[in-house]
């Protein structure tokens, strides 16, 4: 038995902690409330005790409370309710103002058996403690991981996907593929004479084409296309579930569109073209990464050295229509070319 | 004459009969049966003891016990298997059951098989107690 | 090696089958239906031997989630519960269906509540039962979920342990009509040992 050394008063010492002590019996009723219940409940003492603790708070049901608390006088263990699950427990007012978004106190809560002599569970001891702090420690800790792993992926010019993203969902893409069968598509874009606009109108300029480039081309991909920054001025697009016919479209449409609109810079108006690579998995029985990106590349390439401003796929003699018409509004909504809508990507 | 003798002999020996009381004590923890011994009631005792069920119905059927106690968790053949083959055996066979396991279910199995008592582990002086008066009335 | 007397031995191993049978009653009482440990077995283990145990049991499951919950006081340890991944709809219905336990969470948090709640109680009736038979006092800290939906494989990768021997208590745990099974270890260290011997020791006399 645990006897208190003489002199100390426990009574003092429950009713003073800094946290909630509350004390039930079998019949749920209130046999003790400290101070700090006082305080943070605006109840006192005479409002609850000999009161059911459920006729107080009667969200307490739904939260599992009393089960939990049947599951102690059962059993003669402990129970929990932890903050990152439950949030708290019995609804008190946050006491801080500034640097939070909860208005109600983050809790941990703690069910103990109280045993009397002859060891039988007699009351249960609630104990509550404000883990507001750490909640909100934790909360600032996932936003900020999460603007890391943003951050981390993003090219921070022209906010694309950057080049070690794209390769990791470019394998993400290509296993799926192996499993379901479903197509895809790959386009490799390179802003032809990119180094003249950088020359002759200055670094700054070439930046806004750059951005310019990238909200062009992220207006015309799908939903569930991925658009990323391979290099300085090279672009690759992720088409899941599209066929080389559907992706050279896309593609050979964005070329148009960037023929026809141009970068306006210090009351200039500044035109490029772009030159574009397509592979697709249909002619690929045995996909992977580096065939497919090297294939693009390969396309690209002879787009480039057969005048620029073109799209070319690989194999090379797959030819479509070259140019698409413009819509009446500028902007065409394209037709969903892609079968498989499996991917969701950012 | 020799009735002279004979009479006193054969009166101690039915008596003796009667004091004695043969018990088997079954169960696999041999804790389990020392906790038993320790709480019978004073009296004498012929005591056997079997670690399994196939060794209390071997000690069974060599020489019928007047109380078994006998455990339900024990390994190969459990107590309530022991306790339907001694029924077999013995359709009279006295049987109190010493058990942890304490659900309802368990209770009302062993009574429906034919157990006299059930007395929950670990066993006191008291309950052992009663199950024996029980029994011997 | 962690060495015993024959008459310590013997008791604790007693001792243990009473626990878990009273155990197995007063979660059948909470739970209102009808739990099974088996018959636990009680050992001595070296490191290795404790990650080839709880290997070893999970061997023809594809995934586990392992519940872990530390206990102190005249003996400590830690006691872990280890589920097969696809019984997290059975242990939800166990629990909702039969014994009216409510919860306003949603079905991530729900799911985990459940696993972690079911680890405190199956934990916490064994331990119960154990304390209150020593007549010493338990305490608990929360239970966490130490492996989530791990492999085998994941596992041994994974577990680490202390530099020296621990007793092992290990059972099976189950629900027949559900097609619940978990494996229940509890391992109490070498330097824990002297408070639960003396416990022990308290009972074999209190028998006497």
């Amino acid at each position: 038995m645990f006897n208190p050394p003489d002199g100390i008063d426990y009574a003092q010492i429950v009713v003073t902690l800094s946290q909630g002590i509350i004390v039930i019996d079998r019949e749920m009723r209130i046999l003790l409330w400290n101070y700090w219940m006082e305080a943070h409940s605006r109840l006192t003492r005479e409002d609850v005790l000999g009161k059911k603790i459920g006729d107080l708070f009667p969200d307490l049901e739904q939260k599992g409370f009393f089960w939990k608390v049947r599951s102690v006088f059962t059993l003669g263990n402990f129970a929990f309710f932890s903050q990152g699950l439950h949030n708290y427990i019995f609804p008190l007012a946050a006491t801080r103002y500034l640097e939070t978004s909860f208005d109600k106190m983050q809790q941990n809560v703690i069910l103990a058996p109280l045993r009397n002599p002859d060891g039988q569970v007699e009351y249960i001891c609630v104990s509550i403690k404000d883990d507001t702090d750490a909640a909100i420690y934790k909360e600032r800790l996932e936003q900020s991981k999460q603007k890391l792993e943003i951050m981390s992926r993003t090219d921070p010019l022209t906010g694309l996907v950057n080049r070690r993203y794209l390769f990791e969902r470019l394998q993400e893409e290509v296993s799926r593929h192996k499993r379901s069968g479903n197509p895809l598509s790959l386009a490799i874009l390179d802003i032809d004479f990119f180094k003249h606009v950088n020359d002759t109108y200055g670094h700054i300029c070439g930046d806004k084409v750059l951005i310019q480039f990238s909200e062009l081309l992220q207006n015309q991909v799908r939903r569930y296309d991925l658009v990323g920054r391979y290099g300085g001025e090279e672009f690759c697009v992720i088409l899941p579930g599209a066929p080389l016919a559907g992706a050279e479209k896309v593609m050979n449409r964005f070329r148009g569109y960037v023929e026809k609109t141009p970068c306006l810079w210090e009351e200039q108006k500044i035109y490029v073209t772009v030159s574009a690579g397509v592979a697709s998995s249909e002619n690929l029985p045995d996909l992977d990464l580096d065939s497919l990106l090297r294939l693009a590349d390969e396309a690209l390439l002879e787009a480039k050295g057969n005048g620029r401003n073109q799209v070319r796929t690989w194999p090379l003699e797959f030819k479509t229509d070259p140019v698409i018409p413009l819509g009446a509004n500028g902007l065409d909504v394209m037709p969903d070319d892609g079968a498989g809508m499996e991917s969701t990507l950012v | 004459m020799a009735a002279f003798f004979l009479v006193p002999m054969i009166i101690r020996l039915v008596t003796e009969c009667y004091m004695t009381l043969s018990l088997l004590l079954v169960d696999d923890s041999p804790f389990g049966r020392k906790m038993v011994k320790k709480c019978l009631p004073p009296g004498e005792y012929r005591i056997r003891e079997a670690s399994d069920g196939r060794e209390c119905l071997e000690l069974y059927r060599q020489e019928v016990a007047d109380l078994v106690f006998l455990d339900l968790t024990m390994p190969e053949m459990d107590g309530f298997e022991t306790l339907a083959r001694l029924k077999e055996i013995h359709p009279d066979c006295r049987v109190i059951i010493v058990s942890a396991d304490i659900q309802p279910a368990a209770r009302e199995e062993v009574m429906k098989l034919g157990a006299l008592a059930f007395i929950k582990k670990p066993p006191n002086a008291e309950t052992i107690k009663e199950a024996v008066e029980k029994v011997q009335s | 090696m962690i060495e015993f007397t024959d008459e310590r031995h013997e008791a604790l191993v007693e001792l243990i089958n009473i626990c878990f049978g009273r155990a197995m009653a007063s979660l059948a009482e909470l739970l209102e239906t009808h739990i099974h440990l088996s018959v636990p077995v009680i050992r001595s283990v070296n490191p290795e031997e404790v990650i080839k145990v709880l290997t070893a049991s999970i061997e023809d499951k594809d995934e586990v989630t392992i519940v872990q919950q530390a206990f102190g006081g005249e003996f400590a340890g830690e006691a872990v519960l280890a589920l097969p991944g696809w019984t997290s709809q059975s242990l939800v219905s166990m629990l909702t269906e039969q014994s009216g336990f409510t919860s306003d969470l949603e079905i991530d948090k729900l799911n985990l509540e459940v696993i972690l709640e079911v680890g405190n109680i199956v934990i916490g009736a064994c331990l119960g039962q154990f304390a209150e038979l020593l007549e010493s006092r338990i305490s608990y800290s929360p239970p966490a979920v130490f492996l989530d939906r791990i492999t085998s494989a994941g596992l041994k990768e994974r577990l680490t342990t202390r530099e020296i021997d621990a007793l092992l208590v290990q059972t099976k745990f189950s629900h027949r009509e559900r097609e619940v099974t978990g494996y229940l270890f509890f391992f109490l260290s070498q330097f824990c040992l002297e408070g639960l011997f003396g416990a022990v020791d308290r009972f074999i006399k209190k028998m006497s």
